[in-house]
C-alpha cells in the first residue's frame, strides 16, 4: 500500500506541475486565438492589430528570459518534481538565462500536451464506464471510434483510458525531471560563486570559532584556577581564607559574566551568518578598504592608501581576503604601531599584494602580542583558503631613510600575497 | 624546633592578574614552597630572576610585549653564564599551543596546563626542583607531530649504543628512572648513568630537551 500511497502522491504532484504548464500555455493559446479572430475580422485595421500583437508579444516573450521566473521556476521544480537543483547564487550568465528560458518552453509544452490528454481522456473515459446500451445514440458524438465498443469492454477501456491520464502526467514530469537539471541547474560561473560563498563562510566561521575558543577557554581557564584557589584558601585556614576566597569568588563572578557576554556576542554572529540571504549580504571587498582608511583619518591618524583601479574584477574571495588582510593589518598599526601607516595593494602578475607598513611605536618593542597574533592566526588560515601567504615582521632599514625618525624607530610591514590562479579549494580541511 | 628547610622560591609570570593571584594562593598555602615575585610580562623576567634569586619560573606563554619563549631562552642563557639559575616550567591555557614546544626546545623543564589541578601544579613545581622534568609524553608528542626536521637522521651521528637507544625511548615515554630500571632489568645507577651518556651525546642540559629532541629527530615517531 505504501508503495501505491507514494505513486499517487508522486503523480498528484507532476500533475499540478504539469497542469500549472497547461495553464501557462493556455493563456498563450488565447491570445494567439484572439488575434488569430482579430485578423480575420475585415472590420479591423491591420496595422491597428499588428501594433497589438508587437505589444503582447514583447509581453509574453518576456517571462521565460526574467530572472525571477528563472527562480520560481527553480522553487516549483524542487517542490512538485523532487529535483534539487540549487537555487541560484549570485550573478546569472546569459547562458543560463536561454537555459532558463527553454525550460520555460518545456514545461508550457509538456504541461500543453498533459492537459490534452486529459481534456480528451478523462471524459471519454467516464462516459465509457457510466454508459449503458440504451444511451449509445446520445454520446456517439463524443465517444467517436469508441462509440460502438461492446458494453463491457467499453469499462475496461474506460478504465484504460483513466489511467492513461495519471501515466500522461506521471511520463510529463519524468521528461521534465531528466531536462531540469540540465535546463535548470547551475552554470560553470553559478558553481563557482556557490564555492566563493562556501568558502568565504566557512573561513569566517573559523575566525569566529577560534575567537570563541580563545575568548572562553581562557575565562573558564581563569575561572578553574581561581576556584581551585579559593578551596585551596578555605582548606588551610577557614576563617582566614575566606576574605581570598571572597575576592575569587567575585572574580570568578565577573569573569564568566564577561564570556557569556562574548558567547552571545559570538552565536550571534554565527546565527546572522546562517539567516544571511546572500544578494542581501554585501561581500567586502576591495573596494571598501577606502572606507576603513578614511574612518581611521577621522581618528586622526596619518593613513595612506593605494589602490589601482586595475583590482576591478578579481574574484570575490581573493578580494574578500584582501580586504580582510587590510582590516587586520590596519588595526594592528593603528593599536601597536605609530604613524604613518601606508597600506599598498598591488597586482605584480597573477597575483594581489597587499603590504602594510607602520612606524614602530617606541613604546611598544615588540608589536606581535597576543591580540595582534591572533588576527594574523585567522587571516593566515583565510588566506590559506585562497593558497595565499603572509609575512609580518620589522623592516630592513631603508638606505635612503637613513636619519629620519622611521628609520631611527624601525618600521614594522606586513606582505599578504594572494593568487588569483589557483583553485581555491584545495587547502581548505588543512 | 627542628629546623625546616629553605622553602622552593618561584616566580610567577603571567599577563593576567587573575592568573597570577590564582596560582600564588595555590603555591603559597604550602609550606615547603614560597611565592618570591610575580611579574606581568616577559621583559621584567630577567630583572626578578637577578632580584629574587627563585628557583623554579612558571612562565606564561602568551604576553604582551616579551612572550614566554623567548623570556625562557633569556634565563636559560642567564642560568648557563652564571652556571646555576632557576628552572622553567611553561604554564599554558591550551595543550595544542605551539608555543608551547617552542618554549621546551627555548629550554624549559616542562610543561603544565593552567586547568591542572592544584596538586599537579604543587607536584610539578616540586619535581622541576629537585631537577627532574615535568613531561606529558602525550601532549609532546602531539606537539611535536609535524616539528620534524626534514633531514631528521633519526640520530643516527649521535653514536647512541642500542642500550641508551632503549632508554631514551622509554624516556620519551614518560618513565621515571626507577621505572626505566624495572622495564630493564637494571638497577637505578646504572640508568642514570645511561641518562646521563644520552644527555652528553645529544648535548642536551635535561630529560626535557633530551625528549624532545628524540621527536624533533624522528629517534621515536611523533605520529601515531
Amino acid at each position: 500500500m505504501g508503495h501505491v500511497r507514494l505513486l499517487a502522491e508522486t503523480t498528484a504532484r507532476r500533475a499540478v506541475f504539469c497542469v500549472i504548464g497547461g495553464l501557462m500555455f493556455g493563456a498563450y493559446a488565447v491570445l494567439v486565438t484572439g488575434f488569430m479572430q482579430m485578423l480575420g475580422d475585415p472590420s479591423l485595421p491591420p496595422v491597428i492589430i499588428w501594433i497589438l500583437v508587437a505589444v503582447a508579444a514583447v509581453i509574453a516573450l518576456s517571462p521565460p528570459v526574467l530572472l525571477g521566473v528563472r527562480t520560481l521556476e527553480i522553487q516549483a521544480v524542487r517542490a512538485f518534481l523532487d529535483v534539487d537543483v540549487p537555487l541560484p547564487v549570485g550573478p546569472v550568465s546569459n547562458e543560463a538565462r536561454w537555459r532558463g528560458a527553454l525550460w520555460y518552453t518545456a514545461h508550457l509544452l509538456v504541461g500543453a500536451a498533459a492537459t490534452m490528454v486529459l481534456l480528451s481522456a478523462v471524459p471519454v473515459g467516464i462516459v465509457l464506464i457510466l454508459r449503458t446500451s440504451a444511451d449509445g445514440l446520445v454520446m456517439g458524438q463524443l465517444l467517436g471510434i469508441f462509440a460502438d465498443v461492446p458494453w463491457p469492454f467499453a469499462i475496461v477501456i474506460g478504465v484504460l483510458m483513466l489511467a492513461a491520464t495519471g501515466a500522461a502526467y506521471y511520463l510529463g514530469g519524468a521528461v521534465l525531471r531528466i531536462l531540469a537539471p540540465r535546463l535548470l541547474g547551475p552554470s560553470a560561473a553559478e558553481r563557482i560563486a556557490t564555492l566563493e560563498l562556501e568558502a568565504r563562510t566557512l573561513a569566517e566561521r573559523n575566525r569566529l570559532a577560534r575567537d570563541l575558543h580563545d575568548s572562553v577557554g581562557h575565562a573558564l581557564t581563569i575561572t578553574t584556577l581561581q576556584a581551585a584557589a579559593a578551596a585551596r584558601a578555605l582548606d588551610r585556614d577557614p576563617v582566614g581564607g575566606t576574605e581570598v576566597a571572597r575576592t575569587a569568588l567575585a572574580a570568578i563572578e565577573e569573569t564568566g559574566r564577561a564570556a557569556v557576554a562574548d558567547l552571545d556576542r559570538v552565536l550571534g554572529l554565527l546565527r546572522t551568518d546562517a539567516d544571511d540571504v546572500p544578494d542581501r549580504a554585501p561581500v567586502p571587498t576591495l573596494a571598501g578598504a577606502a572606507e576603513l582608511v578614511e574612518r581611521a583619518r577621522l581618528t586622526g591618524r596619518d593613513v595612506h592608501l593605494e589602490l589601482p583601479q586595475a583590482l576591478d574584477g578579481i574574484p570575490l574571495v581573493v578580494g574578500r581576503e584582501a580586504y580582510a588582510v587590510i582590516r587586520e593589518g590596519l588595526t594592528n598599526a593603528l593599536r601597536h604601531g605609530a604613524d604613518p601607516v601606508t597600506i599598498a595593494v598591488t597586482r605584480p602578475g597573477e597575483a594581489v599584494r597587499v603590504e602594510i607598513t607602520n612606524r614602530v611605536a617606541s613604546t611598544a618593542p615588540d608589536p606581535g602580542d597576543r591580540a595582534g597574533g591572533r588576527g594574523l592566526a585567522g587571516l593566515r588560515e583565510g588566506l590559506t583558503l585562497v593558497g595565499g601567504t603572509l609575512r609580518a615582521g620589522p623592516a630592513p632599514p631603508r638606505p635612503d631613510r637613513t636619519g629620519d625618525e622611521v628609520a631611527a624607530h624601525g618600521t614594522w610591514r606586513l606582505i599578504a600575497a594572494l593568487p588569483l590562479t589557483d583553485p581555491p579549494l584545495e587547502h581548505a580541511d588543512d | 624546633m627542628t629546623e625546616l628547610p629553605a622553602p622552593t622560591r618561584v616566580l610567577i609570570v603571567d599577563d593576567e592578574a587573575l592568573v597570577r593571584t590564582g596560582l600564588r594562593i595555590i603555591v603559597d598555602g604550602e609550606d615547603d614552597l614560597t611565592v618570591v615575585a610575580e611579574v606581568g610580562d616577559g621583559a621584567d623576567v630577567p630583572d626578578a630572576v637577578a632580584r629574587h634569586a627563585p628557583d623554579v619560573v612558571l612562565m606564561d606563554v602568551r604576553m604582551p610585549r616579551v612572550n614566554g619563549i623567548d623570556a625562557t631562552r633569556a634565563v636559560v642563557e642567564r642560568s648557563e653564564r652564571a652556571g646555576s639559575g632557576p628552572r622553567v616550567i611553561v604554564v599554558t591555557t591550551f595543550e595544542n599551543d605551539d608555543y608551547v614546544f617552542d618554549a621546551l626546545l627555548a629550554g624549559a623543564s616542562g610543561f603544565l596546563l593552567k586547568r591542572a589541578r592544584p596538586e599537579e601544579v604543587l607536584d610539578a613545581i616540586r619535581v622541576v626542583a629537585r631537577g627532574e622534568s615535568v613531561l606529558f609524553p602525550r601532549a609532546l608528542r602531539r606537539l611535536a607531530r609535524g616539528r620534524q626536521s626534514p633531514t631528521a637522521d633519526g640520530l643516527s651521528g649521535a653514536g647512541l649504543t642500542d642500550r641508551e637507544g632503549e632508554v631514551l625511548r622509554l624516556m620519551a615515554a614518560g618513565r621515571s628512572n626507577a621505572e626505566i630500571a624495572g622495564e630493564l632489568y637494571l638497577g637505578v645507577e646504572t640508568v642514570k648513568t645511561h641518562v646521563g651518556n644520552v644527555l652528553a651525546k645529544l648535548g642536551v642540559r635535561d630529560r626535557t630537551q633530551a625528549v624532545v629532541v628524540a621527536f624533533t629527530s624522528g629517534f621515536v615517531p611523533a605520529a601515531d
